[in-house]
């Protein structure tokens, strides 16, 4: 059985816990419950380290991290208070997607949109967006069939396309598959 | 395999593998021929690619680089570099150095009897090291071993049932009950005559291997959920097997409506993934 000493886990922590913590909070929502998760991980690490080299520790913890963070969801169940839509239109100026990504606003936006978004759909964009993973690798980390992931991206972004359209009271750009022939 | 053209659809269902660079060449060629003359994909795969973007941002604006700090670090090595090794890993050493006893007592005790040296002659009920008290002390041993984390020890006595999870052996296939889902909302919106429609849910229903993965699902839902997976996969067979008549599109249609195939199969995704635990 391999044995971590205490440098080694010091400069995995902090060399890979800022991202994991990243990817725990994009999935649960909430810093807080993130780094606790995080730090779960790393106890479990340490206690049963998993007989590989240093590359696989990663894909170990970042499995690790992903499922607790999933758990933690289903125990908890909680949603981000949605925003109320009053009947008065909104009152700020219509900000254009390509400049989203620079404002406050845009990024709060997107951040409602994903509370909304069900955990599945959350989870698997976030391995995509946010860690990176290839297909194989996301197929690997959820255990599904490697054909089957280019399909649940799609459906994942168009749900967040679409709560974010709703959330504008707005009509979507473009009518997301499938429902462009539905009339 | 077909070499039509794609068209509007067809990119649709792989926009996330273009936006991804996950498409075999071939394929993304094709799409990407569409996306010359297409300006609406072209901005659906810009949109794609925006939201990955803004998904970044905000996950980054949440983790913080900050996150994980020197406190964090600490309450990690407090929990398990200061407190030392968990109790069965030191368990596991002293199990090692008393197989090493054990062995090294054997191999005294052979070598003694070989070479015709009598016994450590003494009181009755005297203890000599041999391989049947070490191996006593090892059991002994065993049977004290704990476990930190969430594997119970080997003699823990009473092993707490497992809840039974009602969706596992469905929830690998909950990709293809969303996608026949999709399928059976398209049928139910079809006009009558919509036969290109029924081509593109032929290439969806095959390019996503929709009917294996489908009566894999049929197989592994309890009874009541059956009836539904098995209504979509004898429509799926009908979109790939054919041919399809003006009466046929009638049918479809109204079967898909008639059983609320989209909802009844978005229900059953919806509980599966809910229970899972």
């Amino acid at each position: 059985m391999s044995r971590i000493n205490e440098a080694t886990l010091t400069r995995w922590m902090r060399e890979t816990g800022p991202g994991l913590v990243r990817l725990s909070a994009a999935i649960c929502r909430d810093r807080h419950q993130a780094e606790e998760i995080v730090q779960e991980a790393f106890v479990k690490l340490w206690n049963r380290p998993p007989e590989a080299g240093e590359i696989a520790f990663l894909s170990w913890l970042r499995r690790v991290v992903t499922n607790l963070s999933i758990n933690a969801l289903q125990r908890t169940r909680r949603h981000a208070p949605l925003p109320e839509y009053g009947d008065e239109p909104r009152q700020r100026e219509h900000v254009r997607p390509e400049r989203e990504a620079a404002t406050r606003e845009g990024l709060d936006r997107i951040s409602a949109a994903l509370d909304r978004l069900d955990d599945s759909k959350r989870t698997i964009l976030v391995l995509r967006a946010v860690e990176g993973l290839s297909y194989e690798q996301i197929a690997a980390h959820l255990d599904v069939p490697i054909g089957t992931v280019m399909s649940r991206l799609n459906r994942a972004r168009a749900a967040l396309e679409a709560e974010m359209a709703r959330m504008d009271d707005e009509a979507p750009a473009a009518i997301p598959f499938p429902l462009r022939r539905e009339a | 395999m077909t070499t039509r053209e794609l068209d509007c659809t067809d990119v649709e269902a792989l926009l996330s593998g273009l936006a991804d660079g996950e498409l075999e060449p071939d394929l993304r060629h094709r799409a990407e021929r569409h996306l010359v003359r297409c300006a609406a994909c072209t901005a659906a795969l810009e949109r794609v690619e925006r939201l990955d973007e803004m998904v970044r941002l905000e996950a980054g604006r949440r983790g913080g680089s900050e996150s994980f700090d020197d406190a964090a670090i600490a309450a990690v090595l407090a929990r398990t570099v200061r407190t030392g090794p968990a109790p069965w890993r030191r368990a596991v050493d002293r199990l090692g150095w008393l197989v090493a006893a054990a062995a090294i007592g054997f191999i005294v005790i052979s070598g003694r009897e070989r070479l015709g040296v009598p016994p450590t002659t003494g009181a009755p009920g005297a203890t000599t090291v041999s391989h049947v008290d070490a191996s006593t002390s090892i059991s002994a041993l065993h049977r004290s071993w704990t476990y930190e984390g969430d594997s119970p020890a080997p003699s823990r006595a009473v092993p707490v049932a497992a809840r039974p999870d009602p969706f596992a052996a469905l929830r690998p296939h909950l990709d293809a009950i969303d996608a026949a889902g999709v399928i059976a909302g398209r049928l139910a919106a079809l006009r009558i005559d919509d036969f290109s429609e029924i081509e593109q849910l032929r290439e969806i229903v095959e390019y996503d291997e929709l009917l294996p993965r489908i009566a894999a699902a049929r197989a592994a839902a309890d009874e009541l959920d059956r009836p539904s997976l098995l209504a979509i996969e004898s429509l799926m067979l009908r979109i790939v097997h054919g041919p399809i008549e003006g009466r046929d599109l009638q049918d479809l249609r109204d079967l898909a409506r008639a059983l609320d195939l989209k909802a009844t199969l978005g229900a059953l995704g919806e509980r599966a993934s809910g229970g899972r635990s």
